[in-house]
């Protein structure tokens, strides 16, 4: 890939766990991202299809002038092994800003932990990167992406993280009856039509509110 | 009515992808990845399944997507939804 891919500037490559427990903290992300006017990309854009899974992940990770990396769930998991996937897209990430294409230096990372310097016990060959804490609340993960993608973009009308928080609460409670109506399993939602479902509820929202 | 789902087959010296229940290919690349990419564009459309088969038919990999929401249905739903709260108020 040459040239600039399309909406490299808008796109945010989230990085984040999948799992039940940690789904109001990434729909927090995926409706922050989308407020602030970015779009949000992310591995379940990829299918099970083992090896190219990997490769879209690398795709997408270069489609994206930014990035989010939670490592808040590195620990041990039921097998007794760590979950190393987010440590590995991070990697892929740091590795694509530093030997990609001239134009990736410009790539612009942010690393959430679930409380500062645990990091620095199982991958402290990151330390120097913007590392914040975020003790599992959507507050302050909306408040950190919020801060951070406005100082990093430079754009000055991006919301503040109260307000931002206070749609994400009024939003959270519409969305079962939106599911519902929609026919849609609110916990089987893909990345598509969360993402679908947020942009359609802001739009709205914004033109009912003007 | 052509089921969705796509199979992504060896072909001559490259790989083709290959509607389920059609007797030709779609579409021949050169590499296995190219194929498994465009199947997965196709399915993303409308949802469906892919397989990826070996030499001898046994599938390798499989994946399964969902269909995208009707976005014009969901904008009708907010609409609703934002006028039934108004009107609560």
């Amino acid at each position: 890939m040459t040239r600039t891919p399309e909406g490299y500037a808008q796109n945010v490559f989230i990085n984040c766990p999948f799992d039940t427990h940690y789904k109001p903290l990434f729909d927090s992300i995926v409706f922050t991202v989308q407020l602030a006017g970015f779009t949000p990309r992310c591995a379940l854009e990829a299918s099970n299809a083992g090896q190219a899974r990997l490769y879209k992940i690398i795709d997408i990770i270069g489609e994206c002038r930014y990035g989010i990396h939670d490592i808040s769930r590195t620990e041990l998991s039921r097998s007794r092994l760590p979950r190393f996937n987010m440590p590995l897209e991070l990697g892929l990430d740091l590795g694509c800003r530093h030997y990609g294409k001239a134009w990736r230096s410009d790539k612009r990372l942010l690393v959430m932990d679930r409380s500062l310097y645990r990091y620095q016990k199982f991958v402290s060959d990151i330390a120097g990167q913007d590392v914040v804490s975020h003790s599992n609340s959507i507050r302050q993960i909306i408040r950190h992406v919020r801060d951070w993608l406005s100082t990093e973009s430079k754009i000055p009308t991006i919301p503040g993280g109260q307000h931002i928080y206070q749609r994400y609460s009024a939003f959270q409670k519409v969305q079962p009856h939106l599911c519902k109506a929609m026919k849609l399993d609110r916990e089987q939602l893909t990345f598509g039509d969360l993402s679908a479902v947020i942009r359609v509820w802001l739009e709205e929202d914004d033109h009912n509110k003007n | 009515m052509a089921s969705r789902n796509q199979h992504v087959v060896p072909y001559e010296d490259g790989w083709a992808v290959q509607s389920e229940g059609s007797k030709g290919v779609t579409s021949v690349f050169g590499t296995k990845r190219e194929a498994i990419d465009r199947a997965l564009e196709i399915i993303r459309r409308s949802g469906g399944e892919m397989m990826v088969h070996g030499l001898h038919g046994q599938v390798f990999q499989h994946a399964k997507v969902q269909g995208r929401i009707d976005e014009r249905q969901l904008r009708e739903a907010v609409r609703s939804l934002m006028k039934r709260a108004h009107a609560a108020k």
